[in-house]
């Protein structure tokens, strides 16, 4: 489903990810994994179009898209998650949620309207919350806000940026089982974590980037079988 | 006492009435700052451009016209001028280090070009654009005119037609968006340009709207937008920057003391009392009345 092959992205000199190849099939649930600042993050944002990568190639559902702007490449189904969320904080939950369905294959009113029934039934909490300005949320809900906001846009595939990030553990274990519960609706996902142990349950593969390179490829108990991958690159 | 009374209460009711063209020209100014993070120096040009397009509207076919067909004829026309300075002007701009201030130069170049070419096309002979409607009503003994009334009427609609605008369409929203966090606006696939070019458009829209409102209480000259800039600018700033809430409010506070500042003191008094009130409230709300930003 979505194919990156020897990818080079730069920050001005600076060479963020080096010769990156990845893969996920459809369905599949991948996680890309590694200490921070070694370029995860800016891997998923090359592949949903905020930043262009120098050279190589990304086929979505073999369509080439390294050089198409976000709003193409979240009209054909990819859809980012970001790690600082990047919602609307002077806008209520619900007119997030309306604007998480802009682009024009999930703006139709009665698909917004599913939409909104399926991220409510998902999360009932939004619900809850509709009506209270995104910048009131605590950590939890704001995630929780943001991927719903991802799903109005009735993605394919969700690249995920470190969703469990600075949440309390318990509210950890739910967004993963939620998106563990988005994959299994058929949902492609691409997760990028720090968080191996707990995230563990849901992987199926996973690549380890560490300083923009890949250097681990493998199935969830190749990488748990590896002792120098858990020990050098997951510090567990 | 009573006649004391009365007198305030007049005094304070002709700068209500007054304000309606300054909520809509500050609302413009606001707005485009907002959203795209432009500060717009060619905003009073812009309100010259709305008159002097209504004024020759009136000149070509003052039997055949009137404010009604002349608002459907400049509204789309100031909304595409919008879209085009966006478009020619800021958009190139964008992808430069520093762009903020890029901005600012050209829109001021672009405001001294406009006044240039109206001076060239139309003269620097003071023009009037007709009272759309005459005769007045005594309130507070105080005469108040009809048609001041109608545009503060038409402004409260426009106002209230923009709230619906930015809380229920999708371009509303977005724009709301964009000037919220632009990174999650490109997350959701709003396109940025496009939503930059339609502010242009829409606070265009509201400048030239404003302008046909002083043209016809005021003299037209081809620099007379400049006042009405330093007018903007200063309820733009009372209000909160980039605030459309803070621009209403702060539009019919000073259009008030206006009207008391004129009366009491004299007309020339009034752009120091503005200041002065503008000063006073920046040291208790360094941001505005509504400023978040």
């Amino acid at each position: 489903m979505l194919e990156i092959e020897n990818i080079n992205v730069y920050y001005g000199e600076f060479r963020v990810l080096k010769n990156i190849s990845l893969k996920v099939e459809a369905e599949e649930l991948v996680a890309v994994l590694g200490p921070n600042g070694h370029g995860k993050s800016t891997l998923l944002k090359t592949i949903c179009g905020l930043i262009n990568p120098e050279s190589g190639s990304i086929r979505y559902n073999g369509v080439e898209i390294s050089h198409l702007s976000t709003e193409q490449i979240t009209e054909m189904g990819l859809v980012y998650i970001a790690e600082d969320r990047n919602l609307f904080p002077d806008m209520t939950v619900m007119e997030n949620l309306r604007l998480g369905a802009y682009n024009k294959n999930a703006r139709k009113p009665a698909k917004v309207k599913r939409n909104l029934e399926f991220v409510f039934e998902f999360f009932p909490r939004l619900k809850e919350w509709s009506k209270r300005k995104a910048g009131t949320l605590s950590g939890g809900e704001a995630r929780m806000c943001a991927i719903g906001r991802g799903l109005m846009a009735a993605p394919k595939f969700i690249a995920i940026d470190e969703p469990s990030l600075g949440l309390a553990p318990i509210i950890r274990t739910d967004v993963f089982s939620k998106i563990a519960e988005i994959n299994n609706t058929g949902t492609s996902v691409l997760l990028v974590e720090q968080n191996v142990v707990e995230s563990a349950r849901l992987i199926e593969r996973s690549y380890i980037i560490d300083d923009g390179k890949i250097v681990f490829e493998g199935t969830k108990d190749e990488m748990f079988n590896n002792d120098h991958v858990m020990k050098v690159f997951l510090g567990a | 006492m009573d006649s004391v009374f009365y007198q305030f209460a007049g005094i304070v009711t002709y700068g209500l009435l007054a304000s309606g063209s300054y909520i809509l020209m500050a609302m413009g100014l606001s707005l485009i700052y907002g959203v795209s993070g432009v500060f717009n120096y060619a905003h009073g040009s812009l309100l010259t451009i709305g008159a002097y397009i209504a004024w020759l509207l009136f000149a070509l076919f003052s039997q055949y016209i009137n404010y009604m067909i002349v608002l459907i004829i400049v509204i789309p026309m100031m909304f595409y001028i919008g879209v085009g300075i966006e478009t020619i002007i800021i958009r190139p701009l964008r992808r430069r280090p520093n762009w903020g201030f890029s901005a600012i130069i050209a829109t001021l170049g672009l405001a001294l070009i406009i006044d240039a070419l109206i001076f060239i096309f139309f003269g620097p002979l003071l023009k009037t654009l007709p009272r759309p409607i005459t005769g007045s009503i005594i309130v507070f003994g105080f005469p108040l005119n009809n048609y001041k009334m109608v545009m503060l009427l038409v402004t409260l609609i426009l106002s209230i037609g923009l709230g619906l605008f930015f809380r229920k369409t999708l371009i509303g929203l977005s724009m709301r968006a964009v000037a919220q966090d632009g990174t999650g606006a490109r997350i959701v696939g709003i396109p940025l340009n496009k939503i930059f070019g339609y502010t242009f458009g829409l606070s265009s829209v509201l400048a030239g709207i404003s302008g046909i409102f002083l043209g016809s209480s005021y003299n037209l000259s081809p620099d007379g937008g400049w006042l009405f800039f330093i007018k903007a600018f200063i309820i733009v700033a009372v209000g909160g920057i980039g605030s459309l809430k803070g621009a209403f409010y702060a539009a019919v506070m000073l259009a008030v003391l206006e009207s008391i500042v004129s009366f009491q003191f004299g007309n020339k008094w009034v752009m120091p009392c503005w200041f002065l009130s503008l000063m006073i409230i920046l040291i208790f709300k360094p941001k505005g009345l509504c400023g978040e930003r």
